[in-house]
């Protein structure tokens, strides 16, 4: 099987597979939207505000903004052994937004994350994303704990959009489009690897029951 | 309210370029050349972008006249 790079970008990229089947294009796409672990905010501790939007909503919208993932060095929660809700320093960033209006009304962006001690090159993917806007006198401060998660679980984690579709000239293109979380390269390497796993864990399961006479007893 | 971080349809994030867009409109570039020049190409993300009224905006003025209440 060949691979062949049609297009290249910054944040996406063009891949053809000569011979590849159509079912497995489509499962390296549903395995990026789904499997492929990607960074954001999933706890959100609030100590004040007094801006206009509730709580939740502001908890909800900073979820939203997508950061930087560091895949390498760090853990899902659930393969992590700390099982913390919080998180340990494994599989959990802590960084802070602490924002107060003075004497003019403010918008609060996300250059305004700021991150507790060394974190890497974790930080949101964009400085200028609006989160809230403050009038004199109003103040947020929160302390938000981004996490690894799967666009299985909740699509803040989808690392990004991919297609597969017929080109007349080169056959079946499979376009992967990044968020920012990770490099497009990586999100197709990622998701075969993963892919790749779970082939391997039902070989074995299979094995495992072949051996043990269940599809035996199951045919008479 | 504020404008969205991510297109309601596709999740693109598209709230990082609200700021340019509006500063685009403001000085009179018609919007859909301001939406080519941001790379927004998807019309689920475009649509964000032409239908969004700033409700955040009349909210601060007001609480900056009358106070948080707070």
């Amino acid at each position: 099987m060949e691979l062949r790079i049609l297009e290249e970008q910054n944040n996406w990229i063009k891949l053809a597979f000569t011979g590849l089947p159509l079912a497995v294009y489509n499962a390296i796409r549903r395995a990026i939207l789904t499997e492929v672990p990607v960074m954001a905010v999933e706890e959100v501790l609030v100590i004040d505000n007094s801006s206009p939007i509730m709580n939740e909503v502001l908890a909800y919208r900073i979820s939203l903004v997508p950061f930087v993932t560091d895949l390498d060095n760090y853990l899902l929660p659930e393969e992590c052994d700390c099982k913390s809700r919080l998180g340990c320093s494994k599989c959990s960033v802590r960084f802070s937004l602490k924002v107060e209006a003075n004497s003019e009304p403010l918008t609060v962006y996300s250059r305004d994350i700021k991150p507790e001690g060394n974190v890497g090159i974790i930080r949101p993917t964009s400085d200028s994303f609006p989160i809230v806007k403050l009038a004199p006198g109003q103040r947020v401060e929160l302390e938000l704990y981004v996490r690894l998660g799967k666009g299985s679980r909740h699509p803040k984690w989808q690392p990004g959009i991919v297609t597969v579709y017929d080109d007349e000239k080169n056959g079946l293109v499979l376009y992967v489009e990044s968020f920012g979380f990770l490099p497009p390269r990586r999100m197709v390497t990622e998701a075969v690897k993963r892919l790749r796993g779970r082939v391997i864990e039902l070989k074995r399961k299979f094995e495992e029951a072949t051996s043990q006479g269940v599809l035996n007893e199951a045919q008479s | 309210m504020m404008f969205p971080i991510r297109c309601f349809s596709c999740g693109s994030p598209i709230g990082d370029k609200w700021d340019e867009y509006k500063s685009m409109i403001d000085s009179g570039t018609e919007p859909s050349k301001a939406l080519d020049k941001l790379g927004i190409t998807r019309y689920c993300c475009r649509r964000m972008f032409i239908s969004h009224v700033d409700v955040m905006e009349d909210l601060v003025k007001f609480h900056s006249l009358y106070g948080t209440g707070v």
